[in-house]
């Protein structure tokens, strides 16, 4: 190392003085922390895709039905993230769980069907990529916690739990929309340090109930 | 530190600025490529299972071109056309009529950094005794050099898919 600071050019200087060696220093560390950005950046994308992908899937299965059970949610979301070695290791360990029936924490799921007016879910009316207890509150359900069984385009007596009160389910025309939530893991390296933080991502889908519910 | 070398560094900045842009404009496209391809098989599979025209219905009428009207299917297609689309924009969409009461487009002006405007058409299509639609669904995605470079100056992708599809009939 005193050899290196002593090392002399041809001319007869010395190449390392500290100012230079303090400035690799830096030169270095600067290069990390942008390195770890954009690894941390890179890893929004297949994520955000993912998200992308999910909400069309939720949004496709409750249009066509006015409804779409929770345990398809839960499917689609561990199929999704869980058993997916790369989106495991990117979810955002979130302090509470909204679907997922094996441990996903962090990504949730809404769905709501549009009021006559204003929107959805209102902007800035919850932190973005947290858990919102006034996005999960509605009266007229998309999500329906039933089972299999669960078919009210054949069966009447669900049917009239999907129409009355107890689900008082969108009708045909009307617009659902669906909105998933999560926060994806990123960490900043700067001299030895290592910051770990978390980025908000939300997507949000509409579309138009297609099943007649008539009473 | 040179002139020369300093002169370097916006330089660097801005070819850096605008593959950055360019990348993410392509990742940009294969999202919404996506959505496109749904909401067209969501508008499409709407418009396709609406009601028969009870009137005609309970006279007894098979032919598709009596049971359901233009105006109807029309109808339908605003209907889908607001209900997927209209949550993304604070103003009334503006419609295009053809006044041939066989094509209606509708275009939306999001409000998004990326999405300038979405536009939904359709045309009725009759064949013999039966009747479909043909959806279009567009989206134009500004690209993200114009960030950069000024609005307009670069026009904006247009994404956009058509598919066919035959009234189902109930």
């Amino acid at each position: 190392m005193l050899a290196l600071l002593n090392y002399k050019n041809k001319r007869g200087d010395i190449m390392y003085t500290p100012d230079k060696v303090a400035m690799l220093f830096l030169k270095f560390f600067v290069a990390m922390l942008i390195f770890s950005l954009i690894t941390s950046i890179a890893n929004i994308v297949p994520y955000y895709m993912q998200m992308n992908n999910v909400a069309n899937d939720l949004i496709l299965r409750a249009a066509v039905n006015n409804y779409i059970l929770k345990s398809q949610v839960d499917d689609i979301i561990e199929e999704s993230f869980v058993n997916n070695e790369i989106f495991n290791t990117l979810t955002y360990d979130g302090p509470k769980a909204r679907v997922g029936k094996n441990g996903v924490r962090g990504i949730y799921v809404y769905a709501r069907v549009l009021p006559d007016a204003g929107e959805a879910f209102p902007r800035g009316a919850c932190n973005l990529g947290e858990y919102c207890a006034s996005y999960d509150s509605n009266s007229r359900h998309v999500i329906v916690n039933e089972g299999t069984s669960f078919d009210p385009k054949t069966n009447p007596t669900d049917m009239i739990r999907f129409r009355g009160s107890t689900y008082n389910g969108a009708q045909r025309g009307e617009s659902i929309t669906v909105r998933i939530e999560a926060k994806v893991n990123a960490k900043a390296l700067f001299i030895g340090f290592n910051y770990d933080f978390q980025i908000p991502l939300a997507v949000e889908k509409s579309a138009p109930a297609m099943h007649y519910y008539r009473m | 530190m040179s002139f020369r070398k300093f002169a370097k560094l916006p330089l660097i900045m801005i070819v850096c600025s605008i593959l950055l842009a360019f990348v993410f404009d392509f990742i940009t496209l294969m999202v919404y490529r996506e959505d496109v391809r749904t909401q067209v098989y969501i508008g499409g599979f709407y418009i396709a299972g609406m009601a028969a025209d009870p009137t005609e219905l309970a006279k007894g009428v098979v032919n598709q071109p009596d049971l359901y009207k233009n105006e109807d299917i029309l109808r339908e297609f605003e209907v889908f056309s607001k209900a997927s689309f209209g949550g993304m924009s604070n103003e009334e969409p503006q419609i295009v009529d053809y006044g041939n009461q066989r094509q209606r487009a509708m275009r939306f002006n999001v409000d998004s950094l990326m999405i300038s405007d979405i536009i939904t058409q359709v045309e009725i299509l009759t064949i013999g005794s039966e009747k479909g639609v043909s959806l279009t669904v567009e989206y134009r995605v500004s690209p993200r050099l114009n960030l950069l470079l000024g609005a307009g100056v670069i026009p904006d992708y247009r994404m956009h898919m058509t598919r066919r599809f035959r009234l189902l009939g109930q």
